[in-house]
């Protein structure tokens, strides 16, 4: 029975596959999203230009 | 501004009062429902304080809405509104005076869980999680306090919704401003907004979004917590939501979607958990979405879907021994939830229908178009929608690998509100995976599997992601696959990655629970550094504070005499700057100015066309003498004929860009309508 209080989970393969799949998925995002870095290229672009116009 | 202020206290008198007594039963301690342990009453607490507060909050001014649809008078102002208050609001009142006592003993019980030392506690046993709802807190205030310094912005506000509101602050009027078609839609934002116009600085107007991120989370959390995840993973989901951007960069950007995204998150939860409240879960779950309705139209699509979640309910779960059948159970709960709905979306169906013909104008809804006659507006042209998809993919089979493979950036356009963000990517096929055993063993695997918990879940699972399959697919099938038209199927989503998150053990569950954080937080480091470096470049680097110089427009307008009238001929996003310093001017929306200057023009174009596009644009007409404006508005690139009944006479024009002096291509430029000149 799982105890949904303490967040224990199951026994066997299964919670062992779920986190391969959730960490190689985040890590395939970071690779391959044009969104995300761009966010953060877009971010220092910005910083860059504030700082220029700051003095 | 002081009936605004007592109006505004009673509805918060009335939804608390309601609240508590609506409030689920007492989860510990002696009569305590053991199947209820995963209960969230004070996430449930909170989600029905919201839905009752802003139902107090509209019903009046509908009620008064009506009184104007009848009568032709405008009708919302203070002293009716809180009279209109009273009248709504006596049942409530009512009610929560004959059950005094029980409201006393749910107060105390709901304090008990929310008190100092029980949430210290529950801080402590997942601090990692608290710590991530507390920065999503600490982002809310930063951005209040970022924005209060500005003026609104975003194309959605300027168009439509802020005129909207100023309209009804100037003339205490729920029609429309304009006919043009995105002035119709339902204005639950643009009443909220007026409230913020009304009482507070205008620069206070933009920081409007933050407070509807309570509702939303704990819902979330709730849902979560009653598909029988842990406390730790329901945070995190209920966390996680927000570091979609769909959804984050709503709530803390300029845009108008959040609260319709909040309240129908709400009510998914009503219906698909069905907290044990003390008064009708359906009732108040059809308040929800008829509130989400009024703020954003296109959650019909999820109204449909949770009609059918309440069949699929009633046939399958709820039944029982001494249980009514299901033929009579589900016209009850359909006419429960129907009857909130309507209450909370019904003056806007009326509004529509009787000024339009249409209920659901300036939407046409499928097939019902041909039955009932119920056309879309002729100004909205969706001939166009199907490719603003590939904003976001490069081709219609990038959907298939979509958020991992997309090629927007933030702030790009249109599509800076959208992407979905890391955490989606990493539990969305986790979560296919996990459903993918739990159904296995849950509806074909041997009885251990009903030890294991599946048996009874796996069904609500499923209903949870049919609900994010059904919404997706109807703005598939409708062909505008904008994210941002299916972010309601986050809400369905994000409990489910909850229960997966749940099923996770040891070390590694530990690993991926520290990773999910950390991702959550990068993200909100980015809504961070946006936030500040947009409050950089348009509030400190201007060179002047004063409102022409923030929105770019010849000063002349800000020091228009009373009545004046400006004809807008730049953009649709230009229509609320036009109101002026004092928020006094009148202004004739763009739409409305094609229409006026350049009546030959296809009137299914006139919404996405620029005045260059227009051809022969003719000031002598009736109409425009006829429409008592007395000023224009033009970018220097278009030439307006006039003649000599009606001569256009320059009053000012803004011809620099004050930040980089450098000349502007197309100087902008104020006349005055000479009506007098021969």
């Amino acid at each position: 029975m799982i105890d949904p209080e303490d967040n224990t989970g199951r026994r066997g393969a299964l919670p062992l596959c779920l986190a391969v799949v959730i960490l190689a998925s985040m890590a395939v995002y970071l690779v391959t999203s044009v969104a995300f870095w761009g966010d953060i290229d877009k971010i220092i672009t910005y910083a860059e230009k504030a700082m220029k116009l700051l003095g | 501004m002081a009936a605004w202020i007592v109006f505004l206290l009673i509805c918060f008198a009335l939804s608390t009062a309601t609240a508590f007594l609506a409030a689920e039963p007492k989860i510990d301690g002696p009569g305590a429902d053991p199947a209820r342990a995963a209960s969230s009453p004070l996430a449930s607490f909170l989600v029905v304080w919201f839905v009752l507060f802003f139902s107090f909050f509209y019903l009046p001014q509908f009620l008064l809405g009506l009184l104007e649809q009848a009568t032709g008078a405008p009708q919302v102002f203070g002293l009716p509104l809180i009279l209109a208050l009273l009248v709504v609001g006596l049942p409530a009142l009512l009610l929560c005076w004959r059950e005094r006592g029980n409201l006393a003993e749910n107060r105390r019980d709901l304090s008990a869980v929310s008190g100092r030392a029980s949430l210290a506690r529950y801080w402590a046993k997942q601090p990692l999680e608290c710590l991530l709802l507390a920065l999503v807190a600490a982002m809310s205030v930063y951005n209040i306090a970022l924005r209060s310094f500005g003026l609104p912005g975003g194309f959605e506000s300027q168009a439509y919704v802020l005129p909207n509101s100023l309209y009804l602050v100037m003339t205490g009027s729920l029609q429309p401003w304009s006919d043009g078609a995105t002035h119709t839609y339902p204005a639950n934002q643009a009443i909220y907004n007026a409230v913020f116009l009304r009482l507070l600085p205008e620069g206070m107007v933009s920081v409007v979004n933050p407070p509807f991120l309570v509702p939303l989370i704990a819902s979330v959390y709730a849902m979560a917590r009653a598909l029988g995840a842990g406390t730790r993973a329901s945070l995190l989901a209920a966390v996680g939501i927000v570091s979609v951007p769909l959804v984050g960069k709503q709530a803390f950007g300029n845009y108008t979607d959040i609260a319709g995204t909040a309240f129908i998150t709400a009510a998914i939860y009503l219906v698909l958990a069905r907290p044990a409240l003390r008064i009708s879960c359906l009732f108040v779950a059809g308040l929800s979405a008829g509130l989400a309705f009024g703020f954003k139209s296109l959650h019909l699509v999820s109204i449909v879907f949770l009609c059918a979640a309440l069949v699929v309910q009633e046939v399958f779960w709820r039944g029982g021994p001494g249980t009514e059948p299901a033929v009579s159970r589900i016209p009850r709960a359909l006419v429960v939830f129907g009857l909130g709905v309507l209450l909370t979306s019904g003056f806007w169906l009326l509004r529509n229908y009787v000024n339009y013909g249409n209920p659901v104008y300036p939407a046409e809804l499928p097939l019902m178009g041909d039955l009932f006659g119920w056309r879309g507006a002729l100004d909205a042209d969706l001939t166009g929608q199907s490719a603003t998809q590939f904003n976001w993919v490069k081709s219609v089979a990038g959907w298939l690998v979509y958020p991992w493979v997309e090629w927007h950036y933030n702030d790009q356009g249109y599509s800076g509100r959208s992407g979905l963000g890391i955490f989606f990517a990493a539990l969305f096929p986790a979560s296919l995976l996990a459903t993918g055993v739990a159904v296995f063993k849950g509806a074909f695997g041997p009885s251990q599997a009903t030890a294991d918990g599946y048996a009874a879940v796996w069904p609500r699972i499923l209903l949870h992601l049919a609900g994010a399959a059904f919404v997706i697919m109807a703005w598939w099938v409708a062909d505008n696959r904008q994210p941002r038209y299916a972010v309601a199927s986050m809400a369905f989503l994000f409990p489910v990655f909850a229960w997966t998150l749940s099923q996770l053990a040891g070390r590694a569950g530990q690993v991926v629970n520290v990773c999910l954080a950390v991702a959550i937080a990068a993200t909100f480091g980015l809504y961070l550094s946006s936030q500040s470096i947009r409050f950089v470049s348009k509030s400190v680097l201007v060179p002047s504070r004063e409102r022409h110089s923030m929105y770019e427009y010849p000063q002349a307008i800000d020091h228009l005499p009373a009545g004046a009238k400006i004809i807008n001929l730049t953009n649709r996003a230009g229509n609320y700057k036009l109101f002026g310093q004092g928020l006094s001017n009148q202004v004739v929306a763009y739409v409305d100015a094609v229409r006026l200057l350049a009546p030959d023009y296809p009137a299914e174009k006139r919404t996405l066309s620029t005045p260059t596009e227009l051809g022969e644009i003719n000031l002598c007409r009736p109409e425009v003498r006829d429409s008592g404006a007395t000023h224009l508005y033009a970018h220097g690139n278009v030439t307006i004929a006039d003649c000599d009944e009606m001569r256009l006479v320059e009053v000012d024009r803004l011809a620099v860009n004050k930040v980089n002096n450098k000349p502007l291509p197309n100087p902008r430029i104020l006349y005055a309508i000479d009506k007098a000149a021969n």
